[in-house]
C-alpha cells in the first residue's frame, strides 16, 4: 500500500465539504480543482461541465468522467507529469468524480424541481383567489342585484329563484320551486311568451321578451333576456332568465309614443307647409299638406336637399336662394319671414309667406331647420282684384264726380239761364203790360163817356187783369232774384222788423178787423234782414188773406229758442190748411184757392219758403182746417245773442 | 230869362214813348221833348250828326231819360259814350226802365248814370214818377255851366 500524502486527505475533505456547500457549479469545479491541484504527480487540473476539458501541453493526461447513474456532467482533466505518483490516487479521483458527477445530478434534479413547485404554487394561489373573487361577485350579483334571475327547465318549471324574484312576487323560494312561471304571466301576453321561448331551442339560444306579470304589486311589465343552458348532445336542459322591472319605461314609451303620435298628427295635419331639414339642408321630414294639396310623394323631398325639392325643380335661381337662407337663418335670432314662389306638381307658379327657423339645442349646436310656409296666391289673388276693384271704384267715383261737377256746373248754368230767362220774360211782360195796362187806363178815365156799361164794365175787367198780372211778375221776378246775389247774414232784430209791418199793415188790419199780437221777449235768430221782413211780411198778409170770417180774426207772433236755434211762429185763427197740403203749398204757382175766393199769385209761400232755405233755416205749417194755422220757421241762433224784450224787461 | 227846358227821351218801344208822352202831357210839363226812338239815333242826337246837325230845331237837351235795354247801341253804351264826351257829359241822365236789376243798377251808376228809375206798371204810377222827374230835375235840381 503506497503512503498516503497527508495533505490528500485534507484535500479529499475540502472536497467533500465543497459537494454540500458549494451553492452553484461553478464554485464546485473551482473547489475540485482546488483540491485536485498540487496532488502527487499531477501538473495541472482542470474541471469541464458539458464538454472535455483541453490540456494540450501535458505529456499525458488522466480523465475522469463526472457520471451519475448514464448521465454524463462533464470531466475533470488531470495533467499527469509522473504516472507512478499518481497511480495510487487514480482510483479515489474516480470515486470522486463520480460522487461529484451524483451531487451535480442531484442539485439538477433539486433546483427544477424546486422551479416547478414555486410555479404551482402560484398557480394555485393565483386560482385560488380568482375562485374567491368570482365567487364573491356572483354571490353579490345574486344576492344584491334588483335584476332577476330565474332558471327554468326545458317545460318552464322555476329551478332557481332570485332573492329580487322572490320580493318582486312576494313569495318565498320554497313557495315558487317547483311551479311552472307561466300563470304569473298576464293573459294577454302568455301566446308571446311562449312563441319567444320557443327561439331558446334553437341557436342562438337566446331571447328577449316582455309580459306582464302579476307581482305583490299589481301588473306589473318585465322585461327578460334569456339564455338556453345546452348540454353537449345539443338538448336544452334550462333556461336561465334575467330580467327587469320595466313598468316605468313601458309607461314612459307608451307616452312617449302617444305624445309621438300627437305631435306627428298636428304636425300632419298643420294648415301650412312645414319641413324639418337636417343642418345640411337634407330635407328629414314634411307634413301631409303638400301632398294633399300639391300631390307631391313625402319621397320627393325626404332624403333630398330641400332646394332641390320638386318644387323648385323648375326654378333653379331657388336652389341657391334656399342655400342662402338656411345660412342666414343659422344667424338669423328668431325666424327668417320671406315672401316665395313655388311650383306645384302640375307646374303652377304660385306664391307663399315662409318663415325659416333654425332650432339650436341647450349646448348651442345646430339641431335642426324647421322651414314653414303659408300659401298666399290666393291672398294675392284677392288683394289684387280688391285693389283692381278699389281702382275702378277711385276711377268710378273719379268719373261720377267729375259727372257731378259737370252736372252741377250744367244745373248752374241752367238755373242762371233759367233765372235770366224768367228774368227777361219777366221784364219783357212788362211793357207789353204796360202799355194794355196804360191805355185801358187812358180809356177808362177820359173816354168813359164813349162807352155803355157793360163796355166800361169789360174795360174795368182788363184793367185789373193787367194788375194781377203785374203782381205775378213782380212776385216771379222777387222769386227769381232771391239768392242770386250774394246773401249777408248776422242777427235779426226782430222787433223793429214787425213795428214797420205793423206800419205796412195798419190799414189792412183796420179795414179787415185782424189783431196782430207779438209776444215779447222776441228771441233774435241770425239770417238777412231783408228776406225775414219779406218773409214776416207774405206770412201775415197770408194770415190776412185766409182769415176766418166768423169771430175775430187774430194773428199771433212769437219765437222760442234753444240757444242753438229760433222758431219764430206765425198762428191765426183763418180758414186752415188740411194736411195734404202742408208741404204743398211752399211750392211755386201752388194755389188751394180761386182767385174770386182768396187773392194772390201763388208764390207768397214759396219766396217765403226759398228766403228760409237761403238762411239755413226750415219751415213747416201746423194747420186744422177750420181751426188756423200755424206757420213755424226755423232759424240759426244769433251767436251770443239775449232777448231785446227780455233785457228790457229785467232791466 | 230862362230858356225852356228840352228832354231828350231814348225809347226803342213806341208805346212806352207814347204813354210817357202822355204822362209828360198830364203832369203839365210843358217842356219840349226830343224822342229818339233807338241807341244810335241819340248818339246822331246828341253830337248833331246828319240830320239833328241843326241845333235850332234840335236844341242840346237839359234832361236825358234813357231806356236800357235796346236793339243795337244799347243804353248803356248810350251812357257810356256821353259821359266820355266832354262838350255833353253834364247834361244829367235819368235812367227809366223797366228793370230793377242789381247788375243793372250798379252798371248805371258806375258809367256815370245820375239817377235811376223803374217804370211802374201802372199807368198812374207811371204818371207820377214822370211828374216828380220833372219836378226835380228841370226845377230843383241846378245844373252844370252850359259848355261854350
Amino acid at each position: 500500500m503506497p503512503t498516503t500524502d497527508p495533505h490528500m486527505l485534507e484535500r479529499l475533505l475540502q472536497l467533500h465539504c465543497a459537494l454540500h456547500e458549494c451553492a452553484d457549479e461553478a464554485a464546485l469545479c473551482a473547489a475540485i480543482v482546488d483540491a485536485l491541484s498540487g496532488m502527487p504527480g499531477v501538473s495541472a487540473c482542470k474541471v469541464q461541465l458539458g464538454e472535455a476539458a483541453a490540456l494540450p501541453d501535458a505529456a499525458a493526461v488522466q480523465r475522469f468522467a463526472l457520471t451519475s447513474r448514464d448521465q454524463c456532467f462533464g470531466e475533470i482533466a488531470c495533467a499527469i507529469d509522473d504516472r507512478d505518483a499518481f497511480a495510487p490516487y487514480a482510483p479515489l479521483i474516480r470515486n470522486t468524480a463520480r460522487v461529484v458527477g451524483s451531487a451535480l445530478r442531484s442539485q439538477r434534479h433539486q433546483a427544477q424541481l424546486t422551479t416547478f413547485n414555486e410555479r404551482l404554487e402560484a398557480e394555485v394561489a393565483a386560482r385560488l383567489a380568482a375562485q374567491h373573487e368570482s365567487e364573491s361577485k356572483y354571490r353579490l350579483l345574486v344576492e344584491h342585484q334588483t335584476d332577476l334571475v330565474v332558471k327554468v327547465d326545458a317545460e318552464g318549471h322555476l329551478e332557481f329563484v332570485s332573492p329580487s324574484y322572490c320580493t318582486l312576487f312576494g313569495k318565498t323560494e320554497a313557495e315558487l320551486l317547483g311551479h311552472a312561471f307561466m300563470p304569473l304571466v298576464h293573459q294577454d301576453d302568455r301566446a308571446s311568451t311562449a312563441k319567444a321561448m320557443e327561439a331558446l331551442f334553437v341557436p342562438p339560444h337566446t331571447a328577449y321578451l316582455e309580459q306582464r306579470a302579476m307581482t305583490r304589486t299589481g301588473w306589473r311589465w318585465l322585461g327578460w333576456m334569456d339564455t338556453a343552458v345546452v348540454d353537449a348532445a345539443g338538448e336544452v336542459v334550462s333556461i336561465i332568465g334575467v330580467g327587469r322591472d320595466i313598468t316605468e319605461r313601458k309607461y314612459a314609451e307608451m307616452a312617449l309614443r302617444q305624445s309621438e303620435e300627437r305631435y306627428r298628427a298636428i304636425f300632419n295635419q298643420q294648415f301650412q307647409f312645414t319641413a324639418i331639414l337636417a343642418p345640411d339642408g337634407i330635407t328629414l321630414d314634411i307634413n301631409d299638406l303638400p301632398l294633399r294639396v300639391q300631390g307631391a310623394r313625402r319621397e320627393d323631398y325626404v332624403g333630398k336637399p330641400f332646394w332641390l325639392a320638386p318644387a323648385w325643380r323648375d326654378l333653379p335661381e331657388w336652389h341657391a336662394i334656399w342655400q342662402a337662407r338656411l345660412a342666414e337663418a343659422a344667424v338669423t335670432d328668431g325666424p327668417l319671414l320671406t315672401h316665395d314662389i313655388y311650383a306645384t306638381a302640375s307646374g303652377e307658379i304660385r306664391t307663399a309667406d315662409a318663415a325659416t327657423s333654425a332650432i339650436y339645442d341647450a349646448h348651442g349646436a345646430l339641431v335642426f331647420y324647421l322651414v314653414q310656409a303659408s300659401d298666399t296666391t290666393e291672398r294675392h289673388r284677392a288683394e289684387t282684384e280688391r285693389d283692381a276693384l278699389l281702382d275702378e271704384l277711385k276711377t268710378l267715383n273719379r268719373e261720377l264726380e267729375a259727372r257731378v261737377h259737370q252736372r252741377t256746373a250744367e244745373l248752374e248754368l241752367s238755373n242762371k239761364e233759367l233765372e235770366s230767362f224768367s228774368y227777361s220774360v219777366s221784364h219783357d211782360l212788362r211793357a207789353p203790360l204796360r202799355a194794355i195796362t196804360g191805355f185801358a187806363q187812358i180809356l177808362a178815365e177820359r173816354h168813359s163817356n164813349g162807352l155803355d156799361p157793360e163796355g166800361r164794365h169789360y174795360l174795368n175787367n182788363v184793367v185789373e187783369a193787367g194788375e194781377h198780372m203785374g203782381t205775378l211778375i213782380e212776385d216771379l221776378l222777387r222769386y227769381s232774384r232771391l239768392g242770386r246775389a250774394a246773401l249777408k247774414l248776422g242777427p235779426v232784430p226782430l222787433a223793429p222788423l214787425i213795428d214797420t209791418l205793423r206800419t205796412t199793415f195798419a190799414t189792412r188790419l183796420d179795414d179787415t178787423g185782424v189783431h196782430l199780437h207779438v209776444r215779447t221777449p222776441l228771441a233774435t235768430p241770425q239770417g238777412n234782414p231783408t228776406l225775414i221782413g219779406q218773409l214776416l211780411n207774405n206770412l201775415i198778409d197770408n194770415a190776412i188773406v185766409y182769415r176766418s170770417q166768423n169771430g175775430t180774426p187774430e194773428i199771433t207772433i212769437a219765437t222760442e229758442t234753444d240757444n242753438a236755434h229760433v222758431v219764430l211762429s206765425i198762428a191765426d185763427n183763418g180758414i186752415g190748411i188740411a194736411p195734404e197740403y202742408h208741404e204743398k203749398i211752399f211750392e211755386t204757382f201752388q194755389r188751394l184757392h180761386t182767385r174770386n175766393d182768396y187773392p194772390g199769385t201763388g208764390i207768397g209761400l214759396a219766396i217765403v219758403a226759398k228766403s228760409v232755405h237761403l238762411m239755413n233755416g226750415t219751415i213747416r205749417v201746423e194747420s186744422t182746417p177750420g181751426q188756423g194755422s200755424r206757420f213755424l220757421v226755423t232759424l240759426p241762433a244769433a251767436p251770443h245773442s239775449i232777448p231785446a224784450g227780455n233785457a228790457l224787461q229785467h232791466g | 230869362m230862362r230858356k225852356i227846358a228840352s228832354i231828350l227821351l231814348v225809347d226803342d218801344n213806341k208805346m212806352d214813348v207814347e204813354l210817357a208822352l202822355d204822362a209828360f202831357g198830364q203832369a203839365r210839363l210843358s217842356n219840349r221833348i226830343e224822342v229818339a226812338r233807338s241807341g244810335q239815333q241819340a248818339l246822331d242826337y246828341l253830337f248833331g250828326e246828319g240830320e239833328f246837325a241843326d241845333r235850332q230845331r234840335h236844341p242840346m237837351p237839359d234832361l236825358i231819360l234813357l231806356d236800357l235795354k235796346m236793339p243795337g247801341i244799347d243804353g248803356f253804351e248810350v251812357l257810356r259814350r256821353i259821359k266820355n264826351a266832354p262838350g255833353i257829359k253834364r247834361i244829367p241822365v235819368v235812367i227809366l226802365t223797366s228793370s230793377s236789376e242789381e247788375g243793372d243798377r250798379m252798371l248805371s251808376y258806375d258809367d256815370g248814370a245820375n239817377s235811376y228809375l223803374v217804370k211802374p206798371v201802372s199807368f198812374s204810377g207811371f204818371v207820377k214818377v214822370v211828374h216828380q222827374v220833372g219836378d226835380y230835375w228841370l226845377t230843383l235840381n241846378v245844373g252844370a255851366p252850359p259848355v261854350e
